[in-house]
């Protein structure tokens, strides 16, 4: 897993005042620790795909593994490898 | 004449509630008794941290918390002025929110002291004291005594925009406050038994509404520090909620959860819908399952509630958004400011005893948003040969998006910087979750549009709220003019909303919008 992904997405969470355990924030799940409110998910969304020239669609959120840190790094990380 | 204020009235009912509950919060609660020496301790220490020669003006930078409910009983107490922060405002934009409101001092919280210093940091000549909640509420504090306060002076400046265009700062006085709680006990028969819910925003007047209801009058506050439709059911089940008023858009999505988990929720006694867009489907499904009073209402903050469909209204009138509240009268006004004859649209004027005291520092725009003793709500609407108000449609343009007003200028003006974009309008596309939902249709003669909406992206997340992104984009060459050379928003509206975008859908399968809800642990 790209390690440029995972440290944007702690980063940007870190910024809103999520407190993410160093040893495990790939098992983090930012949806139910609910510090963002839609509008700032909506935000987040669009941030993960200026950053990553990626488009996140519903059918890509289909796993419950995508709202841990984690997983969306790794959804991140295919969908930039279709992309390049 | 009443002259004891927010502080006085909350005070009294600590003293009768004791050790009663006052706010239940994720997993803290506080007792009435606690409650008001933790305004005292902050009222102290407000005190010593601002030099005054006339009432300072504290900002209220935190996202839901009790801090922040027992802060603005604290600067009632001290005849202070209150002025509650979207958090979500970038940092320049907190800054410029408190320099158009005169703020002395900051209360934030300790993961965004960093960034607000520093936006400070870039505006030398404004040096306003910057505290966190935890430096008001962790040292104790000499307790002082209460000033006699003017509770017809400002309390609360209720900002509507984070605005780089013109903010409507509404001023309130604590006797305007108090009525207005009052008011919701006459309309919705609140007492000291009811378990209140607030999943609004305190920089929100339906956060403050939520927040003060409950104290003022000796009930139990369930405060969340943001809205989840599972966060929603839970405290409601786990609290035994009774009442509570949703922004249309948390109704919409918890319409599932609700009608899944309504034998779970038998203590709702009260539900009040704030906006007049409910679907009437909704509407009819809520009433069937749930075993609760259902309210609509039309108001606007600068006039509190002006109108409210009660449930025992006629099945004739659901259309409607009730008849004018006890001691409102609604007229309907036509271009020239003339009433209209009855069954005619057009815009909807207010006059109530809980009219706002005026835009801050703005009294041309005040000036301009009243005719005589009535305000001007910008939106249009008429009456029925019975006296019940009817919502058309937004005069102004102004989207709202989720409860929250967002004026299509702020962002326009961000857009029209960048060297590529000719021109734009930024119009509401009507969206299931969030009511409307903010669309950038640009023109510009560039091709590639991919690398324009990229930039146009970042350059937006920099310099405008998260509320006030787009959440799409369309590229032309030139935007539709009407006859007489104006952008054809209305035009605009009526194409893009018939295209069938959806662009709420991924953020809402994130958020598991319809299905995150926990299982009853017993």
């Amino acid at each position: 897993m790209s390690n440029d992904i995972e440290q944007f997405i702690i980063d940007y969470l870190s910024s809103k005042g999520a407190d993410i355990p160093a040893d495990s924030a790939a098992a983090y799940n930012y949806v139910d620790a609910a510090i963002i409110d839609s509008f700032e998910t909506l935000a987040f969304i669009m941030s993960l795909e200026t950053e990553f020239a990626i488009k996140l669609t519903p059918e890509d959120l289909l796993d419950d593994n995508i709202r841990t840190i984690g997983g969306l790094s790794q959804l991140i990380e295919n969908k930039r490898g279709r992309n390049s | 004449m009443n002259t004891s204020g927010m502080y006085q009235q909350f005070k009294q009912q600590a003293l009768n509630q004791g050790d009663k509950t006052a706010i239940i919060f994720e997993q803290q609660t506080i007792s009435y008794r606690r409650l008001l020496e933790l305004c005292d301790t902050i009222a102290s220490q407000l005190e010593q941290r601002i030099d005054r020669d006339q009432p300072p003006h504290v900002a209220l930078h935190l996202k839901n918390c009790i801090e922040q409910a027992a802060c603005a009983f604290a600067i009632a107490r001290q005849g202070m002025v209150a002025i509650p922060v979207n958090t979500t405002l970038k940092a320049e934009q907190l800054v410029q929110s408190c320099l158009a409101t005169d703020v002395q001092l900051i209360v934030t919280s300790s993961h965004q002291l960093k960034q607000v210093s520093q936006a400070l940091a870039a505006h030398e000549h404004y040096t306003p004291v910057l505290l966190t909640a935890d430096e008001l509420t962790t040292d104790t504090a000499h307790i002082i005594s209460e000033p006699i306060v003017d509770i017809d002076a400002a309390f609360i400046i209720t900002l509507s925009s984070g605005s780089t265009g013109e903010p409507k700062p509404i001023v309130l006085s604590q006797r305007v406050k108090q009525l207005r709680s009052q008011q919701s006990v006459g309309l919705f028969d609140v007492t000291s038994d009811d378990v209140i819910l607030c999943a609004s925003p305190f920089f929100h007047s339906l956060g403050q509404r939520l927040t003060f209801l409950p104290l003022l009058h000796g009930g139990t506050l369930v405060l969340l520090d943001g809205f989840t439709p599972a966060k929603w059911i839970n405290a409601t089940r786990d609290h035994g909620v009774t009442f509570t008023i949703p922004v249309s858009c948390h109704l919409h999505a918890l319409q599932e959860p609700l009608l899944n988990n309504s034998q779970d929720i038998k203590t709702l006694r009260g539900l009040v819908s704030s906006s007049a867009d409910i679907d009437p489907q909704l509407k009819h499904l809520l009433l069937e399952t749930l075993n609760c009073q259902f309210h609509e209402m039309y108001g606007a903050s600068e006039v509190a509630t002006a109108s409210n469909l009660a449930p025992q209204a006629p099945k004739s009138k659901e259309k409607s958004v009730g008849l004018p509240c006890p001691g409102v009268d609604i007229k309907i006004l036509d271009d020239q400011q003339q009433e209209v004859t009855q069954g005619e649209c057009g815009e909807i004027a207010v006059n109530s005893p809980l009219m706002f005291s005026g835009y801050y520092q703005k009294p041309e725009l005040t000036a301009a948003a009243k005719n005589g003793n009535y305000f001007l709500t910008g939106d249009l609407g008429y009456l029925d040969d019975e006296g019940y108000l009817y919502f058309v449609s937004r005069k102004k343009d102004i989207i709202i998006s989720g409860g929250i007003n967002i004026y299509p200028a702020d962002i326009e003006s961000v857009i029209k910087q960048h060297p590529q974009i000719d021109d734009c309008s930024v119009i509401a596309i009507q969206d299931s979750y969030l009511g409307e939902a903010v669309y950038a249709v640009c023109a510009t003669r560039t091709q590639d549009h991919q690398t324009l909406e990229r930039e146009l992206r970042t350059s937006l997340g920099q310099h405008l709220a998260s509320f006030q992104q787009p959440l799409g984009y369309d590229f032309i060459p030139a935007l539709p003019l009407t006859a007489s050379g104006k952008i054809d928003k209305q035009g605009l509206r009526k194409d893009y909303n018939n295209r069938g975008l959806d662009l709420t859908a991924t953020m809402r399968r994130l958020l598991n919008i319809n299905t995150d809800i926990k299982q009853r642990q017993d």
